[in-house]
């Protein structure tokens, strides 16, 4: 028996009736959209056993879809609640974008397979880490930058402490 | 009061030296009376700020670490704003000896470059007894020679006297790594010069160096990396010596 019979109807009872309980609050509500998206969808499959072969070849891509919505998702609303500066998102948003194109276009990474004679998941994999790695060169570049200004501000600060110092001594 | 020091201000930069910090400033009083004495005190977490305002120095107390290029930059940009014409730099630890203060600067005077650096190894051959020390030294001084295309005997002095070109110079880029050697091949390249001059250093009195054995060749390494890419930068126009003395004339 598929693990789809067994796990998917409490599964995907569980995620709407979570997505229902927290998703009362005004904040919650898109999460608990996508809760209730992906328990519905658990439902479908569970209600329409054909469902699941017809997704069987693309199980992988399905997965990368959903990671990537989710990555999306998580990005834009770490910028809407002012967490995340917009230009440090950019290349989260891009790795994501990316991501979702791979999974809705696979022949679009196929130049990648055929060259390294990956597969798929290993092609998938090479493009998140190379990302990855932009985005750690990103960070070393940002805090290079923080040290300096820090470097300057501590110095401003001894400076004018000083300064002050000298007035109050004067009078 | 207007003497050999009344223009120019000594640069002590320190990090928790509460012990050494009083006999060293009351020292420079007896050999360099009426000479400025500027503590920038690298958050320490002892009272060397206390103790170095209580002995009558300015004290610059920088909120976070920021490395002994860092208070010296401090420094730097404290000198050239108060318009002194030479800023020396001495360590806290004691090991130069302040006695010397005024040979430098006749030495700064007389022969009118823009750094002049206090020398141990001009003075006596003898101060490393470490061989693989001597050995990282040597190869250092060596190398810096050749970029420098000038004679350099002691790489990693910290006792030196620069004019108020390089202050500003200083003042606006001072390499952070290793800004003993470093600034020597920066400013040779920017047009400035430099000359040493032989002076007997001391042991430290507090602490030892953190160069034992395989370490400083490993030092040596990286202080050669790091000049090596100072190369790779193109020189800086705007800090160039014959800028600058058209800029601060």
């Amino acid at each position: 028996m598929s693990p789809w019979m067994t796990y998917g109807l409490p599964g995907g009872l569980a995620l709407i009736a979570a997505a229902v309980l927290f998703g009362q609050a005004r904040p919650a509500r898109l999460p608990a959209f996508f809760l209730t998206l992906i328990g519905a969808i658990f439902l479908l499959i569970v209600l329409f056993p054909g469902l699941e072969d017809a997704f069987l070849p693309n199980k992988i891509r399905l997965f990368m879809g959903g990671i990537s919505l989710l990555h999306l998702f998580i990005t834009l609303e770490t910028v809407r609640r002012n967490a995340l500066k917009e230009r440090y998102a950019l290349l989260w948003l891009g790795t994501g974008l990316v991501l979702l194109f791979f999974a809705v276009y696979p022949d679009g990474i196929g130049w990648l397979v055929q060259v390294t004679g990956m597969h798929y998941t290993s092609a998938i994999i090479i493009v998140v880490f190379t990302f990855l790695i932009l985005i750690a060169f990103h960070v070393s570049l940002v805090l290079s930058n923080y040290e300096n200004d820090r470097r300057r501000l501590s110095q401003n600060l001894a400076l004018l402490e000083a300064r002050i110092r000298d007035l109050e001594n004067r009078k | 009061m207007s003497n050999q020091f009344s223009n120019s201000v000594l640069l002590i930069p320190a990090l928790n030296e509460e012990e050494a910090l009083g006999p060293l400033l009351a020292e420079i009083r007896t050999h360099c009376p009426g000479l400025k004495i500027v503590v920038i005190n690298d958050a320490s977490e002892d009272k060397t700020s206390a103790v170095a305002r209580d002995a009558g120095a300015v004290v610059l107390d920088l909120p976070v670490n920021l490395g002994v290029a860092g208070a010296m930059q401090t420094g730097f940009r404290w000198a050239f704003e108060h318009g002194y014409r030479f800023a020396i730099r001495c360590d806290s630890d004691g090991q130069h000896p302040p006695a010397s203060i005024p040979a430098l600067l006749c030495h700064m005077e007389a022969s009118g470059v823009d750094l002049v650096i206090g020398s141990r190894a001009l003075a006596d051959n003898s101060f490393e007894n470490s061989l693989l020390r001597r050995l990282g030294i040597e190869y250092l001084s060596r190398f810096l020679s050749i970029i420098c295309r000038h004679r350099v005997t002691d790489p990693t002095s910290g006792f030196q006297i620069v004019n108020r070109l390089l202050m500003y110079y200083f003042a606006h880029e001072y390499p952070s790594d290793y800004p003993e050697p470093e600034s020597l091949a920066l400013l040779r390249r920017q047009g400035y010069r430099f000359s040493e001059f032989g002076v007997p250093f001391r042991p430290r009195q507090g602490g030892d160096s953190s160069l034992h054995g395989l370490h400083s060749l490993y030092f040596a390494f990286k202080v050669t990396l790091s000049l090596l890419v100072d190369r790779a930068r193109s020189v800086d126009a705007r800090y160039s010596r014959s800028e600058l003395e058209k800029k601060l004339a």
